[in-house]
Parts: structure tokens; C-alpha cells; sequence
């Protein structure tokens, strides 16, 4: 799988940890984004962070800066794409 | 990540379809939201709310109960909230704008019925949706004759309480939608065992005005050319309004419009400067109907604005605010609703001087009037639209759509077609 | 780099359309097979097979098919591609496009679309639909539309091509005319294609393009049903693709 078409989804056990995490990258400049946790890296929905294959070396840095709580890390081939015309 | 399943159980919801629900809309926002670039910082808190649509804020509500609250839920823009949060309830807006509902709507209601009907009634009587199973009791109107005979279906198994609108804007019909008020008012006092005084509709009065101010900040940065937000984003946003709490709604969108501003006095855009601007104007869009906005906006173009029930025509006119007597504030509230202009009124000019007025405020390249499959009002309305515009020099496109996904390829080429026209 | 040659292709439901303008002057058409892609590749294919280079050739792709053209500098829609097809020489016309699955009406006013008009879902009024119904007669469609010129019409009632086609069957059944019911069934497209049609204003000429352009019985039929003449475009099957190309030659110009 060729690195930039990889994403990485940070799994979190509630969303207080999510939103923890999301604003320590951030105000770090960081680019990721929130997601809803796509249902082959987890079957419980909720918050996930999406990183992309750049960013994601920052933000482990991040994780272990900020010793932040969180569930793990799962890479998957990109989820996204705005052609599919599936809607729900 | 956190497990809701039991408070889905204690609902009595359907767990095992409502899951099917939850495995797609991951894939479907990705596509349509995470897929976009150069979104405001702000917007992450909608992402937020999505993400965690089933829970958060249901917890919240079921906290609310736990404390001896009630929770009503709303279809129509009709309905004053206001009267709702006096008594110290929550009004939440309860519409479908999923298919997956579709299908358990279509067991109970004829086909021919409008996607939004069909989805209303298929997430209450499947159990699958969290909302329609916490509110207490649902407020319906007379609006159109679908949702009239929805009523009597939902009623089979919730609460429901029924406003008679009036079909005309004759001053006699805002004297009777004055009373109306007042039978809701009686209703609600009743059902939450609080009495609504002038201080405390006084004060759900401010917090709701304040929320309209809010989404209309927003929105008049939608008017700058490069605009600083997708038009996908502002349909999320007030998709959002309509269930979230209203003062963390004013605040959120208070601070995406601060954004937003800086935004337009930097001269950042999320589409380039120039793209073809679209004015959309029809049928409500309900959560997670987002169909439309992201075909558009794969085509080359931007929605500006939104003249229907999740755009401009949720905000716009406020309730006085300076009443003295509980009486002044009936008669505001009344006035204040009956400005709405929606197709099930006769005549309905008002609406059409709303589009004409609202295509130039946004300096408009294009509207495309999107009607519902089945609803009657908004199709026969389209005649007078399409009329309008084009009398005013105003290219327009009439689209018709329901929820499936079957149609997006040949919508493409249409949406496609007319924005090529534009340019 | 120069550009030797404007490719406009143009990837219907049924049949995949290609025109060259430039150094090489040429046009073909290949059936669409199940996969647009496998079309596109097949394209490229007879596109090199014939000498063209495509690394100094700028490609336009349009029709239904259009995004499957990975070799496309861009995808314009049909619509435009078929009103860039006629607008040269009839810069005041309505345009009927009669595709495999959707049927389209354009409107130009001094060459540019003012308006346009597209049916829905359904198949009634389109190529398809007379697709299916040849083959319930056994014949192609160009035979079809001849048997048709020479047959009484026999009504046909629904709306819906499904329930259409029983009522054929019920036709063959009882022993009709091929001739009559052949031209049933052309009536019945045209009376779709014309109620669509109508929606627009039609003050100047009515041009006919797409796959049934070639059928003056056909022009005839709908002309009559619209209550004003309708002229073949010539080479009108390949208006899209035509239109594909001269706007990829415009598109270089302004490079
Ligand atoms: S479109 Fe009309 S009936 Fe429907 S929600 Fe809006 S105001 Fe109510
Ligand atoms: S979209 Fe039309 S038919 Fe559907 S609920 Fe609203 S007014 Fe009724």
C-alpha cells in the first residue's frame, strides 16, 4: 500500500480523550481532523482522529508528550472518496 | 471507543438496525465533509457532533428527563420553540433525512409519500433512532396533507399534540394562530408542570432570537466572493441547530462566524474567488440529507445560501423583544411565525420576493429549486419560481430528488450542464 | 509543446463516439461495454492503432460515461458538448438528444445554452425504450423505424416501458401488424420526447442529434407531435463527440 494513500484513525475509549488529544495537536498546528470512526477499524461509532500519512509521526510525538489517553491507532487504505455518490 | 448500546437498549430501540445505520454514515461524511479542504478551524466541533450523533446529545436529554425535564420534538418551523423552553422543556427537531428510514415508513404510509414524511415515520415506528424514541411527546402541525395524516399514525404509539395552521396570512390568521399558541401553551404547561410566565417566555424569547442571530452572522459570510465556508458546511450547521442546545448553538456559531470574518478580511476562501455561486431554494434538507450540496459542489460550483427550512428561513425575523405583558408577547411570537413563507400557504408571494431578494444578497449566479419526490406544494410552487427568475434574468434549474443514491450520476449531469451554462 | 490533435469522445450508455479534429481528421464509434474504463482503454486503443499520439493530443470527455477517461484533460457534460456540436451552424435551435438512457432537450440562443430540459429516471422516451421493443419484434432499430413507415399506428397506453412491453406482447399475441405495432411503438417515443420537449420554447429550428438522428421517419413523427418541423443534424450521433473536440480546440487556443 503506497503511503499516500494510507490514513491513520486514532480510536479513543470516550470522547473526552478524543477531544483532549484533538486540541493538544492542534493548538500545535498540527493538521488532523475529526471523524466519525469508520466501521472497519472499529464496530463501536463514535469520535475518531484522522490523520494523514504526514502527519502522523507528529502526532505520535504528540501522544507521547502529552502521555494522552487513547485507544489505538489503525491504518487503513483512504476511506474518502467524494465520487462514491453513496449517501445515507 | 465509547459503547452506547446500553443506553440504546434502555430507549428500546432496534440495536441490531439502528446499527446498520451507524456502519454507513462513517463512509458517507468522510466522503462529503472530510473529503473537502481548507475547512474553518471551527467547523471541527459539527464534525464533532456527527461523530458522535446517537450519543452526546442524547445523553443530554435523558439527563434532562432524569432530572424530571421533558423533551418534545418538532417537524415544522411553525412551531415556537419558545413557548418549549419557558416551561423549562427542550424542543428538539425531529426530521429524517435519511433512506434508510424510508423503507419502515413505507410499511405504514402509501409510497407516493414525501422521503421526508416516509423517514419521520420510519425512524419512529423501526426504532431506530435515538431522538424519536427520547422525546416525550412530538408537536405536529396542519401544514401539508402528508404530515396531517402522519399525525394520526405517529399517535398510535407517542403523544401528539397538533397545531391547526392557518393556510392564509390575512390578519384574522395570525389573530388564530395567536390562540393556537395559547392552546400549545396550555398543552406544554400541563405536560411539563410548569407555568410559562412573561418572565421566562421573556427570557426563551432572547435565548432563541440570540441563536438566530447567530446563524445569521454566519450566513452573511456566505455573501463574500471568495466565500470562507461550503455551502455543505452551513447546511451542517443548521441541520445541527435544529437539536442542539440553543445556547451552545449561538455560541458555536458565533465563534465560526468571528472566524469567518477574519477569514473574509484576509481574503481566504475554501473555493476560488469567482467560482459559480448557487443559490438553492425548495424543500427542507433534514440530517444527514446532504446530497445536493455535495453534487453541486463536485461540479464546480458553491452554495451561497439556502432559502427553505434549514437556511435562511430558520433565522430571519426575530420576536420582539420589548413586549410588556404576556399578551404583547403571544401576539410577537404569532407575528414573528406567521412571516415564514411556506409553500403551504396560498397565495405565497412572499416567498418568491424572499428568493429574488436573497439571490441578489448573495450575488447569486444561479438557483436551483430542489423539490422533494412527492411533495405537491413545493412542485406546483416551482412554476411560480422558475417564473420569476427568469424574468429577472436569473438562469434557475429545477431538480427533483428523493434520498436514494440511484439518480446522483444523472443529477451530476444536469448540475453539471447548468453550471457550464453559468460559465 | 504543440498539440497535433482535438480529441472529443464521448461515452454513451450504449455506444462510445470519437472525433478527431486537427492533423488527423477522423471519427469512429465503438459499442460501450459493461465497463466504461474497459471502453476508454479500447478508445485509446484504435486512437493509437490509427497513429494518433496521445501525449500531443488534448482530450475532451463527455457523456455518461465521462469520468472514466482518465486521459481526458477535462469532463464537460453532454449537454454542452451536444450544443458545442450544432452551435456553429445553428446558433438559434433546441436541440433533442435522444440518448440510450436519457433523452435531453437544449435550447441555444446565439450559441450558448440558455436553457435545457433532462427526464428523470425512466426509460420512456429513449433510446432504450425503443432498444427493448425492437427486440420483442425481432428486428433492429433502424428496421423498425422502416417497418414503422409503412404501419397504422396502434396505440400504446402506458407510461411505463415494463408495462409497454406486455402490451406489445399482448399485440404479437393477437396477430397485429409488425408494421402497425412498429409503428406504435414510435409513436409512443415520440409523444414521450414531446412532451418533454415542449417544456422549452421552440420559436426557432428543432434540431434531432444522438443515436435515433438518422431516422427521418423518426424527425417526421416527432414533428408532427410538436406541431413544428424537426431537421436531422447531420452526422448527429456524433454531436457530442464533435462538440467535445471543438471545444478541446478552443480550450487550446486559449492555452
Ligand atoms: S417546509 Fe413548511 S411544513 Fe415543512 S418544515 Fe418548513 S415550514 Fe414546516
Ligand atoms: S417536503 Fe412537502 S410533502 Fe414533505 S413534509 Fe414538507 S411540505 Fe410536506
Amino acid at each position: 500500500m503506497p503511503e499516500e494513500e494510507k490514513d491513520y484513525y486514532v480510536l479513543f475509549h470516550n470522547h473526552t480523550e478524543g477531544l483532549e488529544l484533538y486540541q493538544y495537536v492542534r493548538s500545535r498546528g498540527i493538521s488532523v481532523k475529526i471523524s466519525p470512526t469508520p466501521r472497519v477499524a472499529s464496530v463501536c461509532c463514535g469520535m475518531s482522529l484522522l490523520v494523514g500519512a504526514d502527519a502522523i509521526a507528529e502526532v505520535r510525538q504528540c501522544i507521547e508528550a502529552s502521555q494522552a489517553a487513547y485507544d489505538r491507532i489503525v491504518a487503513l487504505p483512504r476511506q474518502i472518496d467524494p465520487h462514491r455518490d453513496k449517501f445515507c | 471507543m465509547a459503547d452506547y448500546h446500553e443506553m440504546w437498549e434502555s430507549l428500546g430501540m432496534d440495536v441490531k438496525a439502528h446499527d446498520q445505520l451507524c456502519a454507513v454514515l462513517p463512509t458517507a461524511f468522510g466522503d462529503t465533509y472530510l473529503s473537502q479542504e481548507n475547512r474553518p478551524e471551527n467547523m471541527a466541533y459539527y464534525d464533532f457532533v456527527v461523530s458522535e450523533i446517537h450519543g452526546v446529545r442524547p445523553a443530554e436529554l435523558i439527563e434532562h428527563q432524569k432530572a424530571g425535564g421533558k423533551v418534545l420534538g418538532t417537524f415544522c418551523l411553525y412551531v415556537p420553540d419558545e413557548i418549549v423552553f419557558a416551561a423549562g422543556g427542550i424542543a428538539t427537531g425531529l426530521c429524517g433525512g435519511s433512506q434508510f428510514w424510508v423503507p419502515d415508513g413505507e410499511k405504514v404510509l402509501p409510497k407516493n409519500t414525501c422521503p421526508l414524511i416516509k423517514a419521520s415515520v420510519g425512524a419512529r415506528v423501526g426504532r431506530t433512532c435515538p431522538f424519536f424514541r427520547i422525546a416525550d411527546m412530538y408537536v405536529g402541525e396542519t401544514t401539508c396533507d402528508g404530515k396531517k395524516k402522519a399525525w394520526e399514525v405517529l399517535a398510535e404509539d407517542v403523544p401528539v399534540h397538533v397545531m391547526d395552521m392557518p393556510q392564509m396570512k390575512r390578519p384574522q390568521d395570525v389573530q388564530k394562530w395567536i390562540g393556537e399558541i395559547g392552546i400549545f401553551r396550555d398543552v406544554v404547561e400541563k405536560f411539563t408542570g410548569n407555568k410559562v410566565t412573561k418572565e421566562n417566555l421573556q427570557a426563551a424569547i432572547v435565548l432563541l432570537n440570540e441563536k438566530r442571530r447567530a446563524l445569521a452572522r454566519v450566513f452573511a459570510c456566505r455573501k463574500a466572493d471568495p466565500v470562507p465556508l461550503s455551502g455543505k458546511d452551513a447546511l451542517l450547521m443548521m441541520q445541527i441547530a435544529f437539536y442542539d442546545d440553543p445556547g451552545r448553538c449561538a455560541e458555536m456559531a458565533n465563534k465560526l462566524a468571528d472566524e469567518l470574518e477574519q477569514r473574509i478580511r484576509d481574503g481566504h476562501g475554501v473555493f476560488a474567488k469567482g467560482t459559480k455561486r448557487i443559490l438553492v431554494t425548495g424543500t427542507p434538507m433534514a440530517i444527514p440529507n446532504w446530497k445536493l450540496h455535495h453534487l453541486i459542489e463536485t461540479s464546480g460550483a458553491v452554495v451561497v445560501c439556502e432559502e427553505c427550512c434549514t437556511g435562511t428561513r430558520y433565522f430571519e425575523n426575530l420576536v420582539a423583544e420589548d413586549c410588556q405583558t404576556i399578551e404583547e408577547q403571544f401576539s410577537a411570537l404569532a407575528k414573528r411565525y406567521m412571516k415564514n413563507n411556506c409553500a403551504c400557504f396560498t397565495p405565497n408571494q412572499g416567498r418568491i420576493d424572499d428568493i429574488l431578494r436573497l439571490a441578489k444578497e448573495y450575488k447569486a449566479d444561479g438557483v436551483i429549486d430542489v423539490n422533494l419526490k412527492f411533495c405537491t406544494l413545493y412542485d406546483m410552487e416551482g412554476r411560480d419560481v422558475e417564473r420569476a427568475l427568469k424574468k429577472e434574468g436569473i438562469p434557475v434549474l429545477g431538480l427533483e430528488t428523493d434520498y436514494t443514491d440511484t439518480d446522483a450520476e444523472q443529477l451530476r449531469t444536469r448540475i453539471g450542464a447548468f453550471v457550464e451554462m453559468l460559465g | 509543446m504543440e498539440i497535433t490533435n482535438y480529441i472529443g469522445i464521448d461515452i454513451g450508455s450504449t455506444a462510445a463516439k470519437v472525433v478527431v479534429l486537427g492533423a488527423a481528421e477522423l471519427r469512429f464509434v465503438l459499442p460501450t461495454g459493461w465497463s466504461s474504463p474497459d471502453t476508454a482503454q479500447a478508445i485509446r486503443r484504435e486512437l493509437e492503432r490509427q497513429g494518433i499520439v496521445l501525449a500531443d493530443s488534448l482530450v475532451i470527455a463527455t457523456g455518461y460515461g465521462r469520468r472514466a477517461v482518465a486521459y481526458a484533460e477535462t469532463q464537460i457534460t453532454e449537454i454542452t458538448c451536444h450544443a458545442a456540436g450544432c452551435a456553429d451552424e445553428h446558433p438559434n435551435c433546441t436541440i433533442i438528444d435522444v440518448g440510450g438512457q436519457d433523452t435531453k432537450a437544449i435550447h441555444l440562443t446565439d450559441g450558448k445554452v440558455d436553457d435545457f430540459i433532462m427526464n428523470d429516471k425512466c426509460s420512456a422516451g429513449t433510446g432504450k425504450f425503443v432498444e427493448i421493443m425492437a427486440n420483442r419484434l425481432s428486428c433492429d432499430i433502424d428496421t423498425l423505424f422502416s417497418l414503422a413507415a409503412k404501419g397504422k399506428i396502434l396505440p400504446i397506453s402506458s407510461l411505463c416501458t415494463v408495462f409497454a412491453e406486455s402490451e406489445i406482447i399482448g399485440y404479437i399475441g393477437n396477430g397485429c401488424k409488425r408494421e402497425d405495432i412498429a409503428a406504435g411503438i414510435v409513436d409512443s417515443v415520440s409523444e414521450k420526447v414531446a412532451q418533454m420537449a415542449q417544456k422549452l420554447p421552440l420559436e426557432h429550428e428543432v434540431l434531432l442529434t444522438g443515436g435515433l438522428s438518422h431516422l427521418q421517419y423518426f424527425a417526421e413523427s416527432l414533428g408532427r407531435k410538436l406541431r413544428h418541423p424537426v431537421a436531422l443534424r447531420a452526422n448527429g450521433r456524433y454531436a457530442g463527440a464533435y462538440g467535445a473536440a471543438l471545444l478541446a480546440r478552443r480550450r487550446g487556443a486559449a492555452q
